[in-house]
């Protein structure tokens, strides 16, 4: 099985962890239900999803997962 | 567990995100409000959303007392857990290349873990396979 690329957006870092993921983002401070930002928040929904994305085209070490912060939280 | 000990499960990719198509499989309980809502008592189901759906068509079930994951938020926007719209956006000026034509959603706090694991994960690896998705997005309520 050759397998497909996955990027994980992850509120739960430590229990996210444990699952090993290939590529993940962990916005900082996000409350469970706000993965991706605040409802109705486009600009900063757009901002998540590009930066996990982008992991998805980011050369770098397998089973990381990156804190990042946005400001717009 | 045992397994994602072992190994990384990394798949390499060489697309460029202008010429991906992307899906979301989600675990943060979304799913349209025509389906069958999810068991809050435990549940190792998954629902297929189809790609042309429209974001006021879902709802949110999910096993995890409100004060730990409060649904009500996703329910005033369905894209902070299953970013529909903001994707197709992202496909409109270019950002990826598409949306995929199905998504798969499921319930964390699902509690029957070993059937999730041996029968239900497989099956929603099948339908990725089955896609003509070149990534998921992953995310979990």
């Amino acid at each position: 099985m050759v397998g497909i690329p996955t990027v994980l957006v992850t509120l739960d870092p430590e229990q996210s962890g444990m699952m090993r993921p290939p590529r993940a983002i962990h916005p900082e401070g996000f409350k469970f239900g706000h993965s991706l930002g605040k409802p109705n928040d486009a600009g900063l929904q757009t901002a998540v999803i590009k930066k996990a994305l982008e992991q998805l085209v980011t050369k770098q070490e397998p089973g990381q997962i990156h804190f990042v912060t946005f400001p717009g939280y | 567990m045992e397994m994602s000990r072992k190994a990384i499960p990394y798949t390499p990719n060489d697309k460029a995100l202008k010429e991906m198509t992307i899906m979301i499989v989600s675990t943060a309980g979304a799913h349209l409000k025509s389906q069958e809502p999810f068991n809050t008592d435990g549940d190792d189901s998954y629902r297929v959303i189809p790609g042309d759906v429209a974001s006021a068509d879902f709802t949110v079930t999910h096993g995890a007392p409100k004060e730990h994951y409060d649904t009500d938020e996703p329910k005033k926007d369905i894209n902070v857990i299953f970013p529909i719209d903001r994707l197709r956006e992202l496909q409109k000026e270019g950002y990826i290349g598409g949306v995929a034509e199905k998504h798969i959603t499921m319930m964390g706090y699902a509690m029957r873990l070993r059937k999730i694991l041996d029968e239900t994960v497989p099956a929603i690896a099948k339908e990725v396979e089955r896609s003509k998705a070149d990534a998921v997005l992953l995310t979990a309520g």
